[in-house]
């Protein structure tokens, strides 16, 4: 067991595919909400999903992670042991534990619980100490409670947190919920973490920030990360590869700047949407003035 | 040679014996010595000879007069050569294993747990005492200074450890005015002491040994509070001093306005009269009305300055404050607490002995049950969130497990055991039908739930009327066994048994029970575990998503729970003799419910006193035999009390920190589910139950798909 909760386990090999998904259909009733999606991605990459209101971003997620079982197709997550395992229908607590980790669009933090416990719930889904231990408080009980105690303050720590760690998280403004939402999922050791609009309602700094927390969970903790997000300008700044889905299917996928190109994209936000397409210089990185100017475009 | 001095004879003698007296208590193995010994003569005794009514002590002295005591003490040796083994080698044995030899350090380090752990010893130790000899109480009240005495000593050798000296003074001081005031009283205690020759008998000494620690414990006091009113930065701890001072103020106060004999014609053994006789407390009314009103006021000015603080802090928000100020903590803090739970347990262990046999058997019946039923519903309601409206039947599972083993049942048992080994076999009956019940129910929610576990209720209720081949039926079961004495007789004569004598041994081994039952229960709700309950209670489909697996943690909370169900059954049935499918019907699940509401769902000392007040209200306004009072309309006011607690006071008496604050969050509307309902028409299940006890069907969705 490591003393650190900020370093990596061992070296990810990077390049070969975490998760694949294979031609899969979702449907409510009469509705499509993904139709026939085929992506992949690579270990250690931040791969970015973006799409209209409605696409079917969320669905896919919930589709990875569990949450729904899609009518057809498959998908498979390799992690870093290599044994590559078929985890659509899986429960959700079991991908998980396969190293899945994800936040929600809305923050679903344990309100009633102080930062710091959160985090521990997540941290101690990976521990194995039963009931009975704990009611004893056996040395192996007492001995993961510190473990985890220390990895979820390093991890608090790591986003930045510490010193609101017996704060309510209710009591926390936004911005800090969604960072503390991001360490309580690391605190499950993901090698895969899905990132639900995680800047929606923040404000300019802190998406700066954000940004910032995201290439170094990727460079830091070597965790592959999945990015939904409405905001283009961090998407462009952030993501080195990005998905379009609209209507529940891919249009476009590549390297930021030829999705900024591209027409059926264009098209995709013009019909539903007025502001995205307006960034016209966002892939070129991000500088401190872009990323303060006023966005209203921020779900 | 040269005389040259050594470092030890510059010391003052007296702090080299207490030096000396410390550091042997400190020496774990010395202890660990004693207590093996300890427990293999208390095996000795427990499988000896029964003593008689009339030589109370023959049971002890004629078990420890055969060679038999050698193997026993033998046994001793052996637990305490394998145990001191482990201290030895175990952190070597855990290091290889976990890698963490630091950590076991760490883990040795918190001691404090061990006090709570006395403190169960003590209860037990008193509980055995009294067994083999309910005559003798006073061996109960020596059961109780040895306990203190053994705290004090831990307390001591904790308080150097962590180099606060003055602390360390005080609990010294303690022990010299027990010695003193066991010198000078004529009681049996004493009597006892001197003759087995540890303390001397002598009001003289006593009174002096008294007067000199009372003398320096006023003066370590003011030197204490001087101390603080200087140190403004601990200003509130001075508050917390100023505030007990005046209690303490108030206290003595009433003592000295207060005459002991009225009181003497009412209690046979009360504080006052106590007090009176040995001249401890003069009676003067005046004076004491003066005191009073002095305490009073020191209570309000510091509240007053408590209030005034948190006001200029500021908050409109109450939580803030409260948070900020450690409003709470004042009451319930590090100090407060543990003095508060000894204060509770001593009065606990102390108070029956003074009680009738009505009020025992009431308290024994009627309240101690649901105390444990409470506790172990508590586990489901409070902890994990789950509504079982049949917790009943684990009870009726426990009850009828004894009677099975007892061999009154139409159906024998292969082989009939003495009720204490009953209690393993009811509790891991009860535990196996929560998990039978639980693994396929579970998956529902809410109110669904709650209408399974109503029906599991009736389904056992209903077996047990109907299957007369079995349980015999709605004519009931008679014959069982009480407790016994010996744990060697399986099966027992009356006379020799706990219930034929008296209720007080039944009653130590159910507030032991009780207090175990509260030490792990709390253990476990501030575990991984506990967490994990919390987690799901609030935001299932975030704690699944985290890796909770949900199922295995309710039907766990369901097995725990009913775990004190069954033993409370075994208590009942022996203690009773008799058992009736008409005592679990489902009013009786909902009374639970009504216990563990009342009293503050998820807290530890919620249920207690939720069955304190739902069943010991009614048991002593029957008892006193009241003229206004109708049995019948008993319910009826608990309905008003229930009805005008849910309006003001929906938490429960009391709360649980976290519990509250998730019912303040769904009243505020700031909980992670106001928009799956109207934020301002919070339904009073939520209200009761919180936030994430009736999560919405689209828990999963979430606000895009939905």
């Amino acid at each position: 067991m490591t003393t650190s909760g900020t370093a990596p386990e061992a070296p990810a090999v990077v390049g070969d595919e975490i998760f694949t998904v294979d031609h899969v259909t979702l449907r409510f009733g009469g509705v499509t909400s993904l139709g026939d999606v085929s992506i992949a991605q690579q270990r250690g990459e931040i791969l970015s999903i973006i799409g209209p209101n409605g696409a079917g971003k969320t669905s896919l997620f919930n589709c990875l992670t569990g949450v729904y079982r899609p009518q057809e197709g498959s998908i498979h997550l390799t992690p870093s042991s290599g044994k590559t395992r078929r985890i659509d229908g899986l429960k959700p607590y079991k991908v998980s534990r396969l190293g899945v980790a994800r936040t929600f669009q809305t923050s679903r933090l344990f309100g009633a619980m102080t930062a710091l416990e959160n985090v521990r719930v997540g941290v101690e889904s990976t521990q194995r100490g039963g009931p009975i231990g704990a009611m004893l408080r056996l040395p192996r009980t007492l001995a993961e409670e510190r473990d985890s105690d220390l990895r979820a303050l390093h991890l608090l720590e790591f986003v930045g947190l510490e010193r609101r760690s017996t704060d309510l998280a209710s009591a926390l403004p936004y911005g800090e919920r969604r960072k503390l939402e991001i360490a309580r999922a690391l605190g499950t050791r993901p090698e895969l973490l899905l990132l639900d609009e995680p800047a929606a309602g923040t404000n300019p700094a802190e998406k700066l920030a954000l940004a910032e927390l995201i290439e170094r969970i990727s460079k830091e903790l070597l965790v592959s990360v999945l990015l939904i997000e409405h905001d283009m300008k961090l998407v462009m700044s952030v993501a080195e590869r990005i998905i379009v889905l609209n209507f529940g299917r891919v249009i476009a996928e590549g390297q930021p700047a030829e999705i900024q190109r591209n027409p059926a994209v264009i098209d995709a936000y013009l019909g539903t949407s007025h502001d995205e397409p307006e960034a016209p210089d966002a892939g070129q990185g991000p500088t401190r003035t872009e990323l303060d100017a006023p966005d209203g475009g921020a779900a | 040679m040269t005389a040259a001095p050594t470092p030890a004879s510059d010391r003052p003698a007296s702090r080299e014996a207490w030096t000396l007296v410390i550091s042997v208590w400190r020496n774990s193995y010395a202890r660990l010595f004693v207590a093996s010994m300890l427990a293999g003569l208390t095996l000795a005794v427990m499988s000896g000879p029964e003593g008689s009514a009339t030589a109370p002590l023959s049971g002890i002295t004629g078990s420890l007069a055969t060679p038999r005591v050698y193997y026993f003490l033998g046994f001793g040796l052996l637990v305490f050569a394998l145990r001191a083994g482990w201290t030895k080698f175990g952190p070597a044995i855990s290091a290889w294993f976990r890698g963490g030899r630091a950590r076991m350090a760490l883990v040795l380090a918190a001691a404090g747990r061990r006090v709570v752990a006395e403190l169960a010893i003590v209860a037990f130790g008193f509980a055995y005492v009294s067994w083999i000899s309910p005559h003798d109480t006073w061996k109960g009240g020596l059961c109780i200074q040895l306990g203190v005495a053994l705290l004090v000593l831990e307390l001591v050798s904790l308080a150097v450890r962590r180099g606060e000296r003055r602390l360390a003074r005080l609990l010294v001081f303690a022990v010299v005015a027990l010695y003193g005031v066991l010198a000078w009283l004529t009681g049996p205690v004493s009597r006892y002491f001197d003759r087995i020759g540890v303390v001397l008998h002598n009001p003289v000494l006593g009174k002096t040994l008294m007067a000199a620690a009372g003398f320096l414990v006023v003066v370590e006091l003011v030197v204490l509070l001087v101390g603080v009113l200087r140190a403004r930065s601990v200003a509130r701890r001075g508050r917390g001093v100023l505030a007990a001072l005046g209690v303490l103020l108030v206290v003595y106060g009433f003592f000295t306005w207060t005459s002991w004999a009225q009181w003497d014609s009412r209690t046979s053994k009360s504080v006052a009269r106590f007090l009176g006789r040995h001249h401890l407390v003069v009676h003067a009314p005046t004076a004491g009305l003066v005191l009073m009103a002095l305490g009073v006021a020191l209570v309000a000015g510091s509240l007053a300055w408590l209030a005034a603080d948190a006001y200029a802090a500021g908050g409109e928000h109450s939580v803030d404050v409260a948070q900020r100020y450690r409003v709470v903590d004042l009451a319930q803090g590090s100090l407060g607490k543990p003095a508060l739970i000894i204060a509770v347990t001593l009065l606990a262990l102390e108070w029956p002995l003074h009680m009738g046999t009505a009020s025992l058997s009431n308290i024994n019946l009627q309240i101690m049950p649901y105390v444990l039923l409470g506790l172990g519903l508590n586990v489901v309601i409070g902890y994990a969130g789950l509504l079982d409206l049949g917790y009943i039947a684990f009870y009726a599972i426990g009850a009828y497990t004894t009677a099975y083993f007892a061999g009154v049942l139409p159906v024998k048992p292969p082989f009939i055991l003495n009720d204490f080994y009953v209690i393993p076999f009811a509790i891991g009956a009860a535990m196996l039908a929560g998990v039978l019940l639980g693994t396929p129910t579970l998956r529902l929610r809410g109110d669904y739930l709650a209408i399974v576990t109503l029906g599991f209720g009736e389904i056992i209720y209903i077996c047990a009327i109907n299957l007369t081949g079995i349980t015999n039926g709605a004519a009931g079961v008679y014959g069982i066994p009480y407790f016994h004495y010996h744990l060697l007789s399986p099966i027992l004569t009356a006379g020799q048994s706990w219930g034929a004598i008296t209720y007080l041994p039944s009653y130590y081994l159910l507030l032991g029970a009780v207090l175990v039952s509260m030490v792990a229960f709390n253990f476990l709700n501030h575990s991984r575990v506990g967490r994990s309950w919390a987690a799901l209670r609030e935001d299932e489909p975030a704690a699944d998503s985290l890796g909770i697996n949900a199922l295995k943690y309710k039907v766990m909370a369901f097995a725990i729970g009913a775990s004190t169900g069954g033993f409370a059954g075994v208590f009942v049935a022996s203690q009773s003799g008799s058992l009736f499918p008409n005592s679990f019907v489902v009013p009786f699940s909902i009374t639970v419910v009504v216990v563990v509401v009342f009293g503050g769902m998820g807290s530890l000392a919620g249920p207690v006193v939720g069955a304190i007040v739902v069943l010991g209200l009614p048991a002593y306004l029957q008892q006193e035999n009241y003229t206004w009072y109708n049995t019948l309309d008993f319910y009826l006011y608990l309905g008003a009390i229930l009805i005008v607690m849910m309006i003001f006071r929906p938490q429960g008496i009391i709360p649980s920190r976290r519990r509250r604050r998730e019912i303040q969050l769904v009243e505020q509307g700031g909980g992670p589910h106001d928009d799956t309902s109207d934020a301002g028409e919070v339904s009073w299940r939520t209200r009761v139950f919180g936030s994430g006890y009736f999560l919405g069907e689209q828990g999963y969705l979430g606000p895009e798909s939905r």
